[in-house]
């Protein structure tokens, strides 16, 4: 009895993450920006939301409770790094949290699946520095340093290339919902 | 709904930069200031950092993608400037190879018997060959080395040495070169043997005087690391220069410079230390003079209170109770809680200090405890094992009490700058349990054990590793008692405590 309660509430727990990760996972990665980070700290912040899923009200949003949880790992976890880099103070991460409890799963879903037929769409040279930014480990200087360029050069390059994918991704999204928009 | 707005070029550019990380402290308080001054700027701050996560997703997807496809041999119609190029097709063979599973049959292939002699072994150590490569006597051209595990030291005609490094596998081609089907070897190249050839599935590197190592995964990839001197490395293309520290990675796409890191080559063969634990027993059967006393002055057996904690305790401690005829010693907790360093001054944490046990820094250690009879803390009470160099920089680790009373967790965590991080929490005791912990660093890496002698049970524990205890030469290991956020206290019994530092002595 105790134990198919148990598993109940872990098929509900299961369900409700499911539906909030990549916007969890989106959260504590705009935060920290660091893959290798913000996957150690989803990790964390799933396993703690597991512990405290007793307490949390379903009348609410799971994923503003959840981000609210990764808020204050991803505070702790600068406070432990010390101050290698920059970071949000943490009322605009509340701030954030709340923007992002305004995006649906669906169009996160959406946005990744338009991202790979725009990736598509893309000059060969452009997809292959992408490739070497993102598809590898090892920053931009070094991918500036392969090329023998500047990385503000690289850099410019890829909010080029950034900036007419995000593009693409809303007039992608913009005529799939334009049926639906209707009135 | 998918009306992203569209922002000022400047807050995008501000944006942009964040995102590379490139901009000051002055650059993120302009940044901040517009995010807080207006929901539609969060709004496309939010969308546009989901273009970023999901581009580092799809790229990676894509890149993991292709290589699969690569290595079962159907690669969708490669682009011809690819095609044409000369490692591709070898690594196609080689995956083709792969694929049907005779890749064995290369590597086995026998050598002509009239082949010349051109190395021969010199040293091994662990060393486990696989069954048809016996290396006796001298090694002819056209014989493949094949080193299961361990090491071995071949000596090539020319002067040139290679340590190979199991599992690999190496074909002699001649006196003064090698072919690397897979695994790791690293070469020392004396002056005559300048020249000397390592090949791989994917190139060759030719050595310039130097000392060098090549690493050669199983899908043919190849890294090159240069130590000294300068080798030259090539994969179909042109071939590039790598000079000492540097490193590359030879795959179809050519040379690539690779950022620093030693890629774990072994050099040398070198005779492995001696290692001798040493250890601390305590079963609390008699004072010890010169140790941290009990309320009736008697010394425990411990000797150093973790540094920062207990300033506010007295020498004869209210707290501690050695008992010498039933050989415990009681430990009455005390309101505390590293994480916030809340009331360190009064904390119970003490233990011993390593360094007395032999330990210099890289040691590897262990603490053990055995506490019968578990009382009922409050929630979050909490008592166990620490290690660490002071109040706010250490990894501590035991059982704290939950809500349900009379239930415990097993918990470990990291503590450096006086906050708890990468905490995690296992398993379940109940009150009057009897238990034995564990905290041990071995190769390096920190786990705690609970074992749960009382129902038989045992747990082990390991998190995020504290590497910021790594260089630390002065450890404190012990033990602790807390009642934290309660004014509940309660006692421990600690039955025996055993400390044990290997240190190593370099063979003779």
């Amino acid at each position: 009895m105790d134990t198919e309660l148990r598993e109940r509430r872990k098929a509900e727990f299961a369900e409700r993450l499911r539906e909030a990760q990549s916007r969890l996972f989106g959260y504590i990665h705009s935060l920290v920006r660091d893959l290798d980070d913000a996957d150690d700290l989803f990790q964390q912040t799933t396993l703690i939301l597991w512990n405290k899923f007793d307490d949390f009200d379903a009348s609410r949003s799971f994923l503003s409770w959840a981000c609210g949880v990764a808020r204050l790992e991803v505070c702790n976890f600068l406070r432990s790094r010390g101050r290698q880099r920059l970071y949000f103070s943490d009322d605009l991460n509340l701030l954030l949290a709340e923007a992002q409890d305004e995006t649906t799963h669906d169009e996160t879903e959406e946005r990744r699946t338009a991202l790979a037929g725009c990736v598509e769409k893309l000059r060969q040279r452009d997809r292959e520095l992408l490739d070497e930014c993102y598809g590898r480990e090892g920053g931009m200087a070094e991918v500036a340093g392969r090329h023998g360029r500047s990385s503000q050069s690289v850099h410019n390059s890829l909010r080029r290339i950034r900036r007419s994918l995000f593009e693409c991704i809303r007039r992608t999204l913009d005529q799939r919902s334009r049926p639906r928009l209707i009135g | 709904m998918n009306t992203t707005p569209d922002l000022p070029d400047d807050l995008k550019d501000l944006i942009d930069d964040y995102l590379a990380d490139r901009l000051d402290e002055a650059g993120m308080m302009r940044l901040e200031d517009r995010l807080r001054a207006g929901a539609e700027a969060r709004r496309y701050f939010v969308a546009y950092c989901r273009l970023h996560t999901d581009l580092h997703l799809e790229m990676r997807a894509r890149r993991v993608g292709e290589r699969a496809l690569r290595a079962i041999g159907e690669a969708a119609p490669p682009r011809r400037r690819l095609f044409a190029s000369f490692p591709v097709k070898i690594a196609a063979a080689a995956a083709v190879l792969l694929a049907v599973g005779v890749a064995w049959w290369l590597i086995s292939r026998p050598a002509p018997a009239e082949a010349p002699e051109v190395a021969w072994l010199v040293n091994a150590q662990d060393c486990r060959w696989a069954e048809d490569t016996p290396p006796a006597g001298p090694m002819r051209a056209g014989s493949v080395l094949r080193v299961e595990r361990g090491l071995a030291e071949i000596q090539f005609r020319s002067g040139a040495r290679v340590v190979l490094e199991g599992p690999a596998a190496l074909e002699l081609l001649s006196a003064n070169g090698a072919r690397l089907l897979r695994g790791k070897l690293s070469a020392r190249v004396p002056e005559p043997a300048v020249g000397f050839e390592v090949l791989s599935p994917r190139g060759k590197v030719v050595d310039l005087g130097t000392e060098f190592g090549v690493a050669v995964g199983d899908d043919g990839a190849t890294d090159v690391r240069v130590f000294v001197g300068q080798v030259k490395a090539s994969a179909g293309g042109d071939p590039v220069s790598l000079k000492a520290n540097q490193s590359a990675h030879l795959d179809g796409d050519g040379v690539t410079l690779r950022p620093d890191g030693d890629g774990g080559f072994v050099r040398a063969i070198v005779p492995p230390p001696v290692i001798v634990p040493r250890v601390l027993k305590l079963d609390f059967r008699r004072p010890v003079a010169g140790s941290l006393q009990d309320r009736a002055g008697r010394g425990t057996g411990l000797t150093h209170r973790l540094p920062g904690t207990g300033r506010r305790l007295a020498a004869s401690d209210d707290n501690l109770l050695l008992d010498t005829d039933a050989g415990q010693l009681s430990l009455t907790t005390t309101n505390s809680d590293i994480n916030h360093q809340f009331h360190m001054g009064s904390g119970e944490y003490l233990g011993v200090r390593l360094a007395d046990l032999g330990f210099t820094g890289p040691e590897d250690f262990a603490v053990t405890v055995a506490i019968p009879k578990i009382p009922a803390l409050k929630r979050v009470g909490q008592f166990g094992l620490y290690a660490g160099t002071k109040s706010d920089r250490n990894i501590r680790g035991g059982v704290i009490s939950k809500k349900e009373p009379g239930q415990y967790t097993q918990f470990l965590v990291n503590n450096n700058g006086g906050l708890d991080t990468d905490v995690h929490f296992v398993g379940l005791s109940s009150v009057g349990d009897d238990l034995r912990l564990t905290l041990k660093r071995a190769d390096g890496k920190y786990t705690l054990t609970v074992a749960n002698e009382t129902t038989g049970g045992s747990t082990t524990l390991a998190i995020r590793h504290p590497d910021f205890l790594d260089r630390e030469t002065d450890l404190y290991v012990g033990l602790f008692g807390a009642n934290t956020m309660s004014e509940e206290r309660k006692t421990l019994v600690i039955k025996e405590v055993q400390v044990t530092v290997w240190t190593a002595t370099p063979a003779r």
